[in-house]
């Protein structure tokens, strides 16, 4: 089947005659069966369902190599299964889908749920989706039933031009800003504070991350005290944060409190540019010595091999700058200068 | 002329207010009305120098690509008008 519209569109050029359609309907439903039975292993080894999910609407080339790297079994080995039903979460597509997201979904499946807020957000009653339809943001602001709004950044609305500029060659907006927030929770509750609770989750039938509302404004007064700026700046020197500038954060209560916002261009690599990083630049330069708290936190976090369950939530190269990054503050005792990936 | 609103959430409403508001003229001047510190946030750009854009050294640039800036949803940059070229930068 091709998809390209300079080939024709859903049809090969080859496929107009009765037996060249035949052998292609053959061909599809081979990969679907495929497909469907590479699901069911993945089931009985305690895949989480949204990653489930994931590999059932993926193109079923990614769910054939996810399964040569899992080690299935050869797909004629697996068995006969039906065709997949709709999704359990809803989600309808996963085109974007490669194999290492989705492990990198199901590992952040895994471990988001038990925290009081994740749970709120994963069974969060949308009773609003405020789209601004003249605006040109696909992230989009949900009411709550509680009275409380939330921010859901689907995977399929990237702009593929800005992720280019900011080393993304595939769809890690959502899953970085759901791994922010799983860092600040293996950081410490000074960094909660700081940082809006996240989840993967489906809304309206895409994947994306869906980070809890804060109070305040971009456009508020700054009074921070300096310790939350400081911790600020360690959070994203250890993220890796590619673009912190004037409007990613919010203030509120007279500008006193803080809470950082956008976490998509972040674990970034070497080499990887950096737009703004205010926090982080200011710290390294009027106070860069890291605390002595702040040097046994990373010391915890390099502690676990696979970096307190972070590891396998990121590309491995964007996990090994990370790492990277920690050893080089603890040996250093100082937060990185701006860009320092 | 080219009109962009930055509109944030209302905290006192269900809606948006217009937090700044960001006007190119013809002769590519621009103005700058609200609370918003656009002047102060340069937009990654693999083509601008630096590979940064701001808004002083192109302003039609930054105004249609000020999307790029705001992908939290907290504020959402709406360009209302633009009757500029489109190679205008």
């Amino acid at each position: 089947m091709c998809d390209s519209c300079a080939e024709g569109g859903r049809r090969c050029p080859g496929s107009i005659s009765p037996e060249a359609r035949a052998t292609h309907n053959t061909r599809r439903r081979q990969n679907r069966t495929t497909r469907a039975a590479v699901v069911s292993w993945a089931r009985q080894r305690d895949m989480p369902q949204l990653a489930l999910d994931v590999l059932a609407v993926a193109p079923p080339a990614v769910a054939k190599r996810w399964a040569e790297d899992a080690g299935a079994p050869e797909p004629t080995e697996l068995g006969e299964q039906k065709r997949l039903k709709p999704t359990e979460t809803g989600l309808r597509d996963a085109s974007w889908a490669t194999p290492g997201i989705v492990d990198q979904v199901a590992a952040i499946a895994r471990a988001q749920g038990a925290h009081p807020d994740e749970a709120l957000l994963l069974h969060a009653d949308v009773v609003h989706d405020d789209y601004e339809p003249l605006g040109v943001n696909t992230t989009r602001r949900l009411e709550l039933a509680d009275g409380s709004d939330a921010y859901f950044k689907p995977i399929d609305g990237i702009d593929q031009e800005t992720a280019e500029d900011y080393g993304h060659d595939e769809p890690w907006q959502s899953i970085h800003e759901a791994a922010a927030w799983q860092t600040a929770r293996a950081l410490g509750p000074e960094w909660e504070r700081l940082v809006p609770p996240c989840v993967l989750t489906v809304h309206d039938g895409s994947l994306g991350s869906l980070a809890a509302g804060r109070p305040g404004s971009v456009s508020g007064p700054m009074h921070v005290p300096d310790s939350d700026v400081h911790a600020a700046a360690f959070f994203d020197t250890v993220i890796g944060q590619q673009d912190r500038h004037g409007s990613n954060y919010l203030t509120a209560n007279g500008g006193s409190d803080l809470y950082l916002i956008d976490h998509g261009f972040a674990f970034a690599r070497p080499d990887d540019p950096v737009n703004l990083s205010i926090f982080q630049a200011r710290r390294a330069a009027t106070s860069p010595e890291l605390t002595t708290y702040e040097l046994d936190r990373l010391v915890i976090l390099l502690r676990a091999p696979d970096l307190h369950g972070l590891r396998p939530m990121l590309a491995p190269d964007r996990a090994a700058a990370l790492e990277d990054r920690a050893r080089l503050m603890l040996v250093t005792g100082r937060i990185l200068p701006e860009g320092h990936f | 002329m080219i009109t962009v609103e930055f509109r944030e959430r209302d905290p006192n409403g269900a809606g948006r207010r217009t937090v700044a508001t960001l006007t190119v003229a013809d002769d590519r001047t621009y103005t700058v009305a609200g609370s918003l510190p656009l002047e102060e946030i340069p937009i990654l750009d693999r083509t601008a120098p630096d590979g940064r854009l701001t808004l002083a050294a192109d302003p039609v640039r930054w105004a249609r690509s000020s999307h790029k800036a705001f992908r939290a949803g907290y504020v959402v940059p709406v360009i209302t008008e633009d009757t500029l070229p489109a190679d205008a930068s």
